[in-house]
């Protein structure tokens, strides 16, 4: 074990004390300041964030329990800090995407009355998702797990006077709560098996075959897919676009559904040892992935394309995760995050200017003389989810599309169909949001630039979304630093030509025929909605699969109307309230007995006399 | 000497009681500083007993038949006794501006003397005493003070409780009277008791069983809670739900399991299966309860059940955290009884529907509630998580279907706790809302609640302290 560095200490101190200023002094004193200690802290944690990159960019890597959180006879769980290269690669995309949304959302957010509440509660989100990726055992990741999943709770539900952000919020957080079912449920069998939960212990463990290893490894992928948003788990993400627009850039793409492939990654040793599950790993992510993207490719409003095609991108991820690419699925979840969060901001920056919370694309058009920053972030970062060169999306999608090639068959026409799909959603966005206006389209008079507090972090963002898969090579190296994993994951595949082509070539192709479908005359888009009514509610209604989660809710809501109301108030309760009742009439039988009367009283002595008589005699 | 100590923390309570019956307008001062004064003086036991002195009582001269008054204290009598003594005096901080007769002030202190009694006797016949002087001062609590229907529900209580405590006495008669006549000796001192093998020593287990299971309690024997929880007032539903229905799991775990070591580890599959259904069904019943007090009542069925997944377990893990999460149960839904006691307070109604968007309205209110509903719900960094995660464990360990069944219930919490949250506090009120009558909590009121929420969190995030107070008198009782 080595020594615990300082600026570990610092990823939790920063945000507890801003917290703390922020709750007790700020807003009680200026709510309009609380962002001041809150983006203080943020600034010390990206700091901190990037010097632990460096230490394990170097080789030095830490593994330190501060103390004993549980322990009962001889069994113990720690609270700990973990620094290694899986977790900090993360964790540097985390804390400077997560900073910059924040300063973003002091713009957004500014002069709602719940600012310095929002305010907070972002930041705890923050610090929920950064103590996830240094915790260094289950048990403790599943305490960060669950306090991503409360924070996004309360934020998406922020706006609680509607109720569309309630019914979201509900329906978010019960989701993730069946999702937690598994982790829980895991990490009870991973500490019965092994007496430890230590994420180390993976590395000491020889795997040998057992029927629980298959089960913990499905509910760790059960788990993973209700936080990351995985098919048959993925409904409550677009829902949860109800909150404001930085919660679900945050959510989206630093915060809170990596967590799940972060734990798909964690927990690779003991998932790469099931025979099977990697495989059903990269079918449920490719399914999500194609499934996501034609769902995107449908939808109209801003925010439900983005989270759709996050839901896409999340399946990747796992695909790569299941092709056994660990290391192709962090790239892409790093680079990810910075153009979804861009994407993000830039529907931000279009929300705020129209003065609405949902704007959709039959709505506005023709932005870009309009926005121009706005869209030149959002074409990068566009360019960048589509994977074309020399965007960060390119390096990391290209890696997969590696992989998946390599695996031949079904994997590389899926990982096609994927790269086909995700460029013709995000372009025909593009296209519809930016350009025309078409005449379905309103044109956009009112709308204006975003301020600069908003439009510096876009623009920071942008640049990532732009440069960051150029550190390639850099970030590949900082995995497997450190204290790496015993499995030893492939490093990223040489760049193929072929490959690139064949990705590059069919985001051209879908960019292409998007294009004459938009903007051509007379729209496509407008046109099959309008042809075919019954077809854009079957797509609204995600191809019938939300009528199969409301049914599942509907059955659970009468099973307890039974069991509560009908079983044990009207019948059980009313059973034994029933023997007070019985009691009573005994009763006053008994006294009607003795009712005083001389006569009576002597025929109820004849009768008695009668009966012992009878019962001598019979005897 | 040291069974005086122990004395002390009984007797403070009774005589403060009678003190607050003579004080007329002063009772409630009273009550306030005895109860304090009785939590001074628990936290004080702790050094002696880390040094061993209070644990080992000496016994005084045996009464007829062998009945002693004999007292004994260990980290699990210690711990149940501080949260009595704590939630007692939150009880008389929280009605503290209602202008109630000397006898609801009395009433909580001989409360507090009898169930600190219980959680003190060593003997079993003062046990009995103890645990059938709770009833009283409960039964006028509910009956004089409560809410429309408390007559009936003080009665039903009173009832339903009285015909376990039967069953409990028929047990512990029979136990001492054939340990009497197979060793000759009369003796009802529970460290010198045994149960006896066969027939016999099963008809009693199942007897004192069911005394135990009325109290806990476990589904079917359930349905005086409800009631009794909702009709009482604010400050009786703390000190049910937080403490009388610890009687129960205590008497499991500090009698059962001692005088039947090996019938009762045998009796596992049916008291466990006992304790999944009280999870699953506890929640269920929530889920469909519109009263808010009749849900966080159902709630505390389902919370019991995850101690007794725990102590049923019979492995360290369950053991000490099924008694820890007797105390997390006691604070957390003591906090959600005293909230609602204050909702009560402005509107005058329970029912999910009579608020909405108290939110913006009471926001102090909102965030206890909000954070307590977290708490309950399991929430890791709180303290309800540590119990119910070591209970689970214990249970994965011995049975790992009904850790299945526990971990459901784990979700299902969230699904009755987080509708009754937004339906009270988000969204928009009805058009009959007494919302408008809501004002927002007082200093004292929030004092309160900062202490709550303080030891939610911190036993929550460190609970190293009392766990390692629980360990070591409960390692024994592991299979």
């Amino acid at each position: 074990m080595s020594s615990l560095p300082p600026a570990a200490l610092l990823l939790f101190l920063a945000p507890l004390a801003a917290l703390a200023a922020a709750f007790f002094i700020m807003r009680p004193w200026k709510p309009q300041w609380t962002h001041v200690p809150i983006l203080i802290s943020c600034g010390v944690v990206t700091a901190a964030a990037a010097y632990l990159a460096a230490m394990v960019y170097t080789g030095r890597g830490a593994d330190v329990t501060l103390y004993t959180w549980m322990f009962a006879g001889k069994w113990s769980v720690p609270f700990g800090v973990r620094i290694d290269g899986i977790g900090v690669s993360v964790l540097c995309m985390v804390a400077l995407v997560g900073a910059l949304i924040q300063l973003y959302s002091v713009g957004y957010m500014k002069g709602d009355p719940g600012f310095s509440r929002f305010i907070m509660l972002l930041h705890l989100f923050y610090l929920s998702m950064i103590g996830l990726l240094v915790s260094n055992n289950y048990v403790q990741f599943y305490l960060f797990w669950e306090l991503v999943g409360a924070c996004s709770y309360f934020l998406i539900g922020f706006w609680s006077h509607k109720e569309a952000a309630r019914k979201a919020a509900m329906q978010a957080f019960l989701t993730l709560r069946l999702a937690d079912f598994g982790l829980m449920l895991a990490v009870l069998l991973i500490i019965v098996q092994f007496r430890d939960t230590h994420f180390a212990l993976f590395h000491a463990v020889r795997f040998f075959p057992s029927m629980y290893h298959p089960l913990i490894g499905l509910l760790i992928l059960w788990a993973a897919a209700g936080k990351s948003a995985l098919f048959p788990l993925y409904f409550w993400l677009p829902d949860a676009m109800e909150g404001p627009t930085p919660v679900s850039a945050l959510m989206h793409a630093a915060t809170m559904v990596t967590a799940g492939i972060f734990l798909l990654v964690r927990s690779w040793p003991l998932i790469s040892a099931v025979p099977g599950l990697p495989g059903l790993i990269a079918v449920v992510g490719a399914v999500t992935a194609i499934f996501a993207a034609v769902l995107a490719f449908t939808q109209t409003d801003l925010k439900r394309i983005l989270a759709y095609s996050t839901v896409s991108h999340l399946g990747l991820m796992a695909f790569a995760v299941g092709l056994g690419q660990i290391t192709a699925a962090v790239f892409h979840l790093v680079t990810h995050g910075f153009f979804k969060a861009t994407l993000f901001l830039c529907a931000g920056n279009i929300a705020h200017a129209s003065g609405k919370s949902a704007v959709s694309v039959s709505e506005v058009g023709g932005l870009w003389r309009r926005m121009p920053l706005t869209f030149a972030a959002f074409a990068i970062a566009a360019f960048s989810l589509a994977g074309i060169w020399p965007c960060a999306g390119f390096f990391s999608k290209d890696a997969i599309l590696d992989a998946a090639f390599e695996r031949g068959g079904w994997a590389w026409a899926a990982g096609l169909a994927i790269a086909a799909a995700s460029a013709a959603y995000i372009f025909r966005m593009l296209f519809l949001t930016f350009f025309g206006p078409r005449p379905e389209q309103s044109p956009a008079r009112s709308l204006h630039e975003a301020p600069p507090v908003m439009a510096v972090p876009v623009a920071f963002l942008a640049l990532g979304a732009l440069a960051v898969g150029w550190a390639r090579e850099d970030l590949v190296a900082m995995l497997f630093c450190g204290r790496q994993s015993a499995v030893a994951a492939p490093s990223l595949p040489e760049l193929a030509p072929k490959v690139a082509a064949a990705g590059l070539g069919l985001a051209a192709l879908a960019a292409g025929v998007v294009f004459a479908l938009t903007m051509g005359a007379p729209s496509w888009d407008w046109h099959w909605r309008r042809r075919r009514p019954g077809l854009a509610a079957a797509f609204a209604g995600d191809l019938g699969w939300r009528r199969v989660v409301a049914g599942f809710v509907a059955r659970t809501l009468r099973v307890a109307d039974v069991v509560g109301r009908v079983w044990d108030h009207e019948t059980w309760d009313a059973a034994i309230e029933k023997t007070a009742t019985a009691c009573r009439a005994l009763s006053r039988g008994g006294s009607a007995m003795a009712s005083g009367g001389l006569s009576e009283s002597l025929w109820w002595l004849m009768i008695g006399a009668a009966a012992l008589l009878a019962w001598a005699g019979l005897r | 000497m040291t069974q005086g100590a122990l004395t002390i923390l009984w007797l403070l309570p009774a005589l403060g009681g009678l003190a607050a019956l003579a004080g007329g307008r002063f009772s409630r001062w009273i009550a306030l500083a005895v109860s304090l004064a009785a939590l001074a003086y628990g936290f004080w036991l702790l050094g002696p007993l880390r040094t061993g002195v209070v644990a080992a009582a000496p016994q005084a001269p045996a009464w007829a038949f062998g009945i002693r008054y004999a007292l004994f204290c260990d980290g699990l009598s210690l711990s149940l006794c501080w949260l009595t003594a704590f939630l007692t005096a939150a009880c008389v901080v929280a009605s503290w501006k209602k202008d109630y007769s000397a006898g609801y002030w009395a009433a909580f202190l001989f409360l507090e003397a009898a169930l600190m009694g219980v959680f003190l006797a060593r003997d079993l016949f003062l046990f009995f005493v103890f645990w059938e002087s709770v009833l009283i001062p409960m039964f006028f609590i509910i009956g004089l003070w409560g809410t429309a229907g408390r007559r009936h529900a003080a009665m039903k209580f009173f009832l339903f409780t009285f015909f376990g405590s039967i069953f409990l006495l028929i047990g512990s008669v029979a136990l001492v009277t054939l340990q009497h006549s197979a060793t000759g000796v009369w003796t009802w001192d529970m460290a010198q008791l045994k149960g006896p093998e066969g027939r016999a020593g099963l008809m009693i287990f199942a007897a004192m069983a069911l005394g135990f299971a009325v109290k806990v309690p476990i589904v079917p024997l359930h349905t005086w809670l409800p009631d009794a929880h909702t009709e009482a007032p604010a400050a009786g539903s703390v000190m049910l739900a937080g403490v009388l229905l610890k009687m129960g799991v205590y008497g499991f775990l500090r009698v059962l399991w001692p005088l039947f070591p090996r019938l009762s580890w045998q009796m596992l599959p049916l008291l466990g299966l006992l304790a999944g259904i009280n999870v699953i069904y506890g929640a269920f019943c929530a889920m469909a309860q519109k009263d808010l007090k009749r849900l966080i009542a159902y709630s505390s069925v389902a919370h019991m059940g995850f101690c007794l997944l725990g102590i049923v377990s019979r492995k360290p893990e369950g053991l000490v955290g099924g008694s820890l999460q007797l105390l997390n149960h006691g604070i957390i839904t003591g906090t959600l009884f005293l909230l609602v006691g204050f909702l009560y307070d402005r509107g005058h109604r329970r029912g999910l529907g009579d608020y909405g968007d108290l939110a913006g309205r009471a926001p102090w209110l909102t965030f206890f509630f909000g954070f307590t509903t977290l708490a309950s719900v399991g929430l890791p960094g709180l303290n309800g998580f540590v119990g119910e995660f070591m209970s689970l464990l214990g249970m994965a360990r011995t049975w790992s279907i009904m850790a299945v069944v526990g971990v459901a219930g784990v979700t299902l919490a969230a699904a009755y706790a987080l509708p009754a949250f937004q339906a009270v506090f988000w969204g928009a009120p009805g058009p009959d809302s007494v919302s408008a009558l809501v004002y927002d909590l007082d200093a004292r009121e929030k004092g309160l609640f900062w202490v709550m929420a303080a030891l939610m969190l911190a036993i929550g995030l460190y609970p190293g302290p009392l766990l390692r107070l629980l360990e070591p008198c409960l390692l024994g009782l592991a299979q």
